[in-house]
């Protein structure tokens, strides 16, 4: 026996909720292990009860649309991606690169207090690096549901035209 | 169950595809809702081809025209 759509929205809400909790959790403790292995069951949890859930509301136009709204981000999303990480190139490649020059006898070496920014990729900057990942995440769902939502209108038909 | 088969769509096609299921609804005196329930389709599915903004895979295609025991030509039809 399946479940309703309405339980399977709820189920979502509440282990975000838990994973949210979680998180706090990972954070206070500096245990990133944590939230990880959280994210990983919750998703494992949410994959086994949309199986069960009653297939109501899917059909091969729902498939199409999905199909096509995918396409449609991996489209755009490479394009801005590729933008973005050649703009990173720029900035990483125009940085010092932490290469002491050499000093030869006679010569001015540069005083040490010179401080160097920190470089574009390193472990100083993994923290940026997940912020930097959760927004292309962000940026794909919004992008996927924009397309869902675009598609849906050009194949499909508004609730309230029964006749 | 959907079908695996997906038929390419596209706006050309979309406007030369043609069908009578609303004939044969009234026909019948069938609502949209009893129609997606007899071939296994949403009703938002069965009014978007009623509509002419999809185009039904061959599967439901022939699945619609045998619920109504009619041959697929009598409810589909391609305009050039």
């Amino acid at each position: 026996m399946g479940i309703k759509q309405n339980v399977f929205y709820l189920l979502i809400g509440i282990i975000a909720l838990i994973e949210v909790g979680i998180f706090w959790v990972s954070l206070q403790f500096d245990k990133p292990i944590l939230i990880q292995i959280a994210v990983i069951i919750g998703i494992i949890l949410v994959y086994f009860a949309r199986k069960s859930v009653e297939k109501g509301y899917e059909d091969e136009r729902t498939q199409f649309i999905a199909q096509k709204a995918a396409m449609s981000t991996l489209e755009v999303f490479w394009v801005i991606f590729f933008v973005i990480s050649l703009g990173s190139i720029i900035i990483g490649l125009n940085r010092p690169l932490h290469i002491r020059p050499p000093s030869f006898p006679g010569s001015q070496s540069p005083p040490p207090e010179i401080e160097f920014p920190l470089p574009l990729v390193g472990p100083e900057t993994f923290n940026h690096l997940g912020f930097f990942q959760l927004g292309m995440l962000c940026l794909i769902i919004f992008l996927y549901y924009g397309f869902r939502l675009y598609y849906g209108r050009k194949y499909g038909a508004s609730d309230g035209d029964e006749e | 169950m959907a079908s695996g088969f997906i038929m390419a769509v596209n706006t050309e096609q979309v406007t030369a595809m043609k069908n009578k299921i609303k004939v044969f609804r009234a026909m019948h005196d069938m609502t949209q809702e009893d129609l997606a329930g007899a071939v296994g389709v949403t009703r938002q599915t069965i009014l978007a081809i009623e509509k002419g903004k999809y185009i039904p895979s061959l599967d439901l295609a022939f699945r619609i025209a045998r619920h109504f025991k009619v041959n697929i030509e009598e409810i589909f039809h391609y305009e050039e």
